[in-house]
C-alpha cells in the first residue's frame, strides 16, 4: 500500500517552509516592523539580505511570478524623471507582488504526484497495477477501459479536466463526467466522426462528421449544423476567444467564432489534406502538421502561414504544443522536439515498429507518445537534455493507440484506440493547484453560469492572435 | 518503490452540503492564466463603456425663479454636525431663495437612495421676492451659513439671516449697506466678519458699520468679481472691465500687482488646496490659471469652450474645478489639464450664468437663463447611495485597469468622446479649422523667414497684454 513519504524530502520549495515560518515568526516580522517604510523597499532590502538559505528557494519561486522586469529596468534609469519614477514605483509594485505571490504558494495544499524509485530507469518498468497498488484506494476509480466495437476512437476533455469527449470513427460519441463515470450523452450519429472537441463548458461539445460540423448539447441534441466547412477532419477551441478552429480535407482552416455563429477566418493551405492540428496554448496560433512533413503557423488576420517549417521527411503525425515547445512525429518513425523561439530542433527520438501517431503535452511537461500499441510517457524531455528512456510506458496488445490525451488537474492520460478507449495514471502529469475562476474542476451550476458571462466579457478579439 | 498519485477528494473542495458556502481556490501560476494583458486590456474596454454606459450625471433641477439665476453661493462648512448646507441663489428679477441640501434621511417620497437629498422650501419662506430693485448681482454666505449677504442693482448690500434648522431666510433685511455704485460681485471673508463688494472701486465691509472699512481703487472704471483667498485671509483678487485681474492686500490696504489680458474676465476662483493659484474664466472661450508669483504667463490655457466663460469654481479638493459658459454648458476640468474631462448639457439649459461644487466635492450646481438651478454629479457615472464591499472593489478594479490601459487608442477615444449639441460640435470644429491655418501660416512665415525674425509666442503668454506692478 502507499505509504506517505514525508512532505520535505519530496517537494522543492516545501522543505524551506519551516525555515521561513520561523523568520516570520521571531526575527523576519520584527525587522519588518522596525523599518516601517514603503513595502516595497522593505522587500526589497530582505531579498538581498543573507538570511537564509530558505531565501534562495524563494527567489526561485518570485521569479515564476515576475513580470515585464527588463522592460521597466530600461526605463527607470532613463532621463525623464517623471516616466522613471512612474515606472519605479511600478516596478516596485510588481516585484512586492511576485514576493506576496511566492510566499502564498504555501496557502496551496495539494502535492503533485510522484514515483520514487530507488533507480531512475525502473519507472519505465511499472505496470498501471503496480501504481496503482501503491497508489490507494481513490486512484483505482480513475483507471477505466472500455471496449468497443466503434473504434479507432478520438478524445477531447474539458479545460477543467472533468468531462471527456470521446468519438469513434464508426459513429460513436460518448460524452462523459470522468468523476463520477456518468454519461452525460451517448449517441450513434451515423456517419463517421473524424473528430471531437469540447467547448468552453460542459453544456455544448463539437463533433467534426463526414460531412459537416455538428454541435450537440449535454443530452445529445443537435443544437448546429455547420455546412460553411465541408468535411472536416480536425477540431480545436480557443477557449478565450470562443473560436472553434476546424481543418477540413481541401487543405482549408477555418474559425468560426462559436458566441456568435460568424466564420472569422478561413484560409487555404495549399498543401493538401491536413494530418494534424493543434493550437499553442499561450498564443492560440494553429499549428498544421500537412502530408508533407511540413508544419505550418496560422492566425486568423493573416492569410499566408507565418511560419512554415519543415520538420519531417514524411508525412507529420501528430502535434502537440506547450508555451515554447513543439513536440511533432512524422510517419517516417521519428519524433522531434522543437523550441518556438528559435524554431530549432532540439531532440529527436526514434521508434521501432509503428510510427508515433498520438502525442499530447501534460501541463507539467510530461509527453505522450502513442505508436502501435505502445504508449509511452517521456519526462523532461522539452527544456532539459535528451533523455534515455521513458519514464512509464504502457502496452494495449492488439490494438493501435488513435489518441492520447493528458486530464488537467489528474495524474491520468485518456487514451483512444482502435478497440475503444480508456486511461492510464501517470503520476506527476497534472498540476496540483487549481484556480478556481479560471479552470474550476468542481464548479458548481452558478459559478459555471457565471463564469459564462464573464468569459464571454471577456472575449479576446481574432484579431489579437499574433 | 513508492508512488503518489494526485488524488483530490471532491469534498476537500465542495462542502458538506449542497447550501455551504463554496470556496475559491486561488494559484496565480502564470501557466494557468495565459493571455494575462489580453484579457486586462479587454476588460480595460470594458470598463471604460461602462463607465460611459453609467455616465447619467444629471440629479434633479432646482425650480422656483422666475427669472434668470444670475448668482449663487454655498455655506462653506458644515452647520454643527450634520452637513447641513445652505445654498442660495439671486436671480434678474431681484429675487432671492434659499435651498436646503441636507442628508435629511426623513425625507419620504424623495430620491430615498440618494446621500445628499434636496430640499426645496418655498412655502416656509425660503424665498425673498424682492429682495433688491433689478437684478441681484450677487450672494454670499456667512462662514457658518447663518448669515446671508446679497447685493443688487439699488446699490445696496443687504444682510440677511438665516435659520438654519428650519431653513427660513428673514423676510426683511438685517442690515442694509448703501454703496454710490451698482455693486458687481459680493463676497464673505472665510474667517471674519466682513464682506467685500466690488464695482466702481473695490470696498471692504465689516457687518456692524454702514461705511467701508477700505476702499481700494486701481484706475479702471468698473470691477465685476472679487474673491477672498481662502488661505491667506487679507488676500483678494479681482477682475475687471478693464480686462485686468487684480490683487489687493487688506493690510497694506493698496493694490498689489494687476495683470491685463486680452479680453476681460468674468468670474475667478481661488485653488482651496494651492493657496497662490487662482483661475479666472475668460472672455476668450478659456479659462487661465495662474500663479500670484508669475502673472506674466498663465499656468495653464483650458480651452474647451466655445463661447464666453462666465463664472469658475473650485472643488475643495483643489484637484478639479467646474466652469459655467454662454454656449449653455458646464464643463468640469483637472486643474492640471488644458482639456475638460466632462461637459454637461441639458436640452432645455440655456446660458449658464453660474455654477458651484458642492462642500463635499461630489456635485456640482448650475444655474442658468432658463430659470433653473441644476444639480449634476461631479462624477458622471458614480454610483449614488450605498454600495456593497464587493461592488467597491470591482469599481477599484475597474479604475485601475483604465488608468493601466489609459493611452491605449481605442480605450482613449472612448473615454474621451462626448456628445456634444450640434451648435458647440460645429463652432468647435470651425476654430479647429482656423487654428490649424494660424499654425500653418505661422510656421510657414517662421520657414520662410530669416532665423529669429518669427519669434513662436507660447499659447500661455498670448493672452497678457502686460503686467503691472
Amino acid at each position: 500500500m502507499f505509504v506517505q513519504v514525508p512532505l520535505h524530502s519530496r517537494r522543492e520549495g516545501l522543505d524551506r517552509i519551516p525555515a521561513e515560518g520561523n523568520g516570520a515568526k521571531g526575527k523576519g516580522r520584527g525587522r519588518g516592523k522596525g523599518k516601517g517604510k514603503g513595502k516595497g523597499k522593505g522587500r526589497g532590502k530582505s531579498s538581498k539580505e543573507p538570511v537564509p538559505k530558505s531565501d534562495k528557494g524563494l527567489e526561485k519561486r518570485i521569479q515564476k511570478y515576475a513580470r515585464g522586469d527588463v522592460a521597466l529596468q530600461e526605463v527607470v534609469s532613463g532621463k525623464d524623471k517623471k516616466l522613471s519614477g512612474q515606472m519605479k514605483q511600478r516596478y516596485r509594485s510588481d516585484q512586492e507582488t511576485a514576493f506576496r505571490l511566492a510566499k502564498a504558494e504555501v496557502l496551496q495544499t495539494a502535492e503533485a504526484g510522484f514515483i520514487d524509485t530507488e533507480e531512475q530507469d525502473q519507472t519505465k518498468r511499472l505496470t498501471q497495477k503496480d501504481i496503482i497498488e501503491s497508489a490507494g484506494v481513490g486512484v483505482a476509480r480513475k483507471h477505466f477501459s472500455f471496449d468497443l466495437p466503434f473504434g479507432p476512437y478520438s478524445c477531447s476533455i474539458s479545460r477543467n479536466g472533468q468531462n471527456m469527449l470521446a468519438g469513434g470513427i464508426k459513429g460513436h460519441v460518448a460524452f462523459m463526467h470522468l468523476e463520477s463515470m456518468n454519461i452525460f450523452t451517448e449517441l450513434h450519429v451515423k456517419e463517421s466522426v473524424r473528430a471531437v472537441q469540447t467547448l468552453h463548458n460542459e453544456n455544448m461539445f463539437a463533433v467534426a462528421q463526414r460531412k459537416y460540423i455538428f454541435i450537440y448539447d449535454k443530452q445529445g441534441i443537435e443544437l448546429h449544423c455547420i455546412k460553411q466547412q465541408k468535411s472536416p477532419m480536425h477540431l480545436d477551441f480557443l477557449p478565450y476567444h470562443f473560436l472553434l478552429v476546424s481543418a477540413g480535407e481541401r487543405g482549408e482552416i477555418t474559425w468560426r467564432d462559436i458566441s456568435y455563429g460568424e466564420q472569422v477566418a478561413e484560409h487555404k493551405t495549399h498543401l493538401g489534406p491536413t494530418a494534424c492540428m493543434r493550437h499553442n496554448p499561450t498564443n492560440a496560433v494553429m499549428h498544421l502538421g500537412h502530408n508533407k512533413g511540413v508544419v505550418t503557423l496560422w492566425t486568423p488576420s493573416v492569410k499566408e502561414p507565418v511560419v512554415k517549417m519543415a520538420c519531417h521527411n514524411a508525412k507529420v503525425n501528430a502535434i502537440a504544443v506547450s508555451g515554447n515547445y513543439m513536440v511533432t512525429a512524422g510517419a517516417e518513425s521519428k519524433w522531434k522536439v522543437w523550441d518556438l523561439r528559435t524554431y530549432a530542433e532540439l531532440h529527436c527520438y526514434r521508434t521501432r515498429g509503428h510510427a508515433v501517431s498520438s502525442i499530447d503535452i501534460s501541463m507539467t511537461g510530461l509527453v505522450a507518445t502513442g505508436a502501435g500499441c505502445h504508449l509511452e510517457v517521456w519526462k523532461d524531455v522539452l527544456a532539459s537534455a535528451r533523455q534515455p528512456r521513458p519514464y512509464i510506458t504502457e502496452e494495449y496488445k492488439g490494438r493501435m493507440i488513435s489518441c492520447a490525451r493528458f486530464r488537467p488537474f489528474e495524474d491520468v492520460c485518456c487514451v483512444g484506440h482502435s478497440d475503444g478507449f480508456g486511461s492510464l495514471i501517470v503520476p506527476g502529469a497534472g498540476k496540483a493547484n487549481f484556480d478556481s475562476f479560471e479552470a474550476n474542476p468542481y464548479e458548481t451550476k452558478s459559478q459555471r453560469r457565471e463564469r459564462e458571462v464573464n468569459s464571454l466579457l471577456d472575449k479576446l478579439q481574432p484579431d489579437s492572435i499574433m | 518503490m513508492c508512488c503518489h498519485v494526485l488524488h483530490i477528494s471532491s469534498q476537500d473542495y465542495l462542502g458538506a452540503t449542497s447550501s455551504d458556502i463554496t470556496r475559491h481556490f486561488r494559484n496565480a501560476d502564470p501557466d494557468l492564466h495565459p493571455f494575462e494583458r489580453a484579457r486586462e486590456y479587454q476588460r480595460a474596454l470594458k470598463a471604460v463603456k461602462l463607465e460611459k454606459i453609467f455616465a447619467k450625471p444629471f440629479v434633479k433641477a432646482l425650480e422656483g425663479h422666475t427669472d434668470s439665476v444670475k448668482c449663487m453661493a454655498i455655506a462653506r462648512r458644515m452647520v454643527g454636525s450634520s452637513p447641513d448646507w445652505w445654498n442660495q441663489t439671486g436671480s434678474c428679477d431681484g429675487e432671492l431663495r434659499l435651498w436646503d441640501m441636507s442628508a435629511a434621511s426623513a425625507m419620504p417620497g424623495m430620491l430615498t437612495n440618494m446621500s445628499l437629498l434636496l430640499r426645496q422650501y418655498l412655502r416656509c419662506g425660503a424665498s425673498v421676492s424682492k429682495a433688491h430693485e433689478g437684478f441681484v448681482r450677487g450672494v454670499t454666505l456667512s462662514p457658518d451659513g447663518r448669515k446671508a449677504f446679497s447685493c443688487g442693482d439699488d446699490k445696496a448690500a443687504k444682510m440677511w439671516s438665516i435659520k438654519p434648522k428650519a431653513c427660513v431666510i428673514s423676510e426683511e433685511a438685517e442690515a442694509v449697506y448703501n454703496m454710490a455704485y451698482i455693486p458687481g460681485a459680493i463676497d464673505h471673508h472665510w474667517q471674519k466678519p466682513m464682506f467685500v463688494t466690488v464695482g466702481d472701486t473695490v470696498d471692504v465691509w465689516d457687518y456692524n458699520r454702514s461705511t467701508p472699512l477700505s476702499s481700494f481703487e486701481w484706475g479702471c472704471e468698473r470691477v465685476i468679481t472679487g474673491r477672498f483667498n481662502p488661505a491667506e485671509p487679507c488676500l483678494l483678487a479681482s477682475t475687471a472691465v478693464d480686462r485686468s485681474i487684480g490683487l489687493y492686500d487688506l493690510r497694506g490696504n493698496s493694490a498689489i500687482r494687476k495683470v491685463l489680458l486680452k479680453l476681460r474676465s468674468n468670474g475667478i476662483c481661488w485653488n482651496p488646496m494651492r493657496p497662490m493659484s487662482f483661475t479666472v474664466a475668460n472672455e476668450d472661450c478659456s479659462l487661465y490659471s495662474f500663479d500670484m508669483r508669475k502673472l506674466s504667463a498663465a499656468m495653464y490655457r483650458h480651452w474647451d469652450h466655445v463661447m464666453a466663460v462666465l463664472d469658475v469654481d473650485y472643488a475643495p479638493n483643489g484637484q478639479e474645478f467646474v466652469s459655467a459658459s454662454y454656449d449653455n454648458t458646464v464643463r468640469l476640468w483637472n486643474c492640471s489639464s488644458q482639456r475638460s474631462k466632462e461637459v454637461y448639457h441639458g436640452k432645455r439649459m440655456q446660458r449658464v450664468l453660474c455654477c458651484h461644487f458642492t462642500p463635499d466635492g461630489r456635485f456640482v450646481l448650475s444655474g442658468s437663463e432658463d430659470t433653473n438651478v441644476r444639480v449634476w454629479k461631479a462624477k458622471a457615472d458614480q454610483k449614488l447611495g450605498v454600495s456593497t464591499p464587493r461592488e467597491k472593489r470591482a469599481e477599484a478594479y475597474r479604475e485601475t485597469l483604465k488608468q493601466k490601459f489609459a493611452r491605449m487608442p481605442e480605450i482613449a477615444r472612448i473615454k474621451r468622446h462626448r456628445h456634444v449639441p450640434k451648435m458647440i460640435k460645429s463652432i468647435g470644429n470651425k476654430r479647429r479649422i482656423m487654428r490649424e491655418a494660424k499654425q500653418r501660416k505661422e510656421t510657414n512665415r517662421k520657414k520662410h523667414s530669416k532665423p529669429g525674425t518669427v519669434v513662436h509666442e507660447p499659447m500661455k503668454k498670448r493672452p497678457i497684454i502686460k503686467e503691472l506692478e
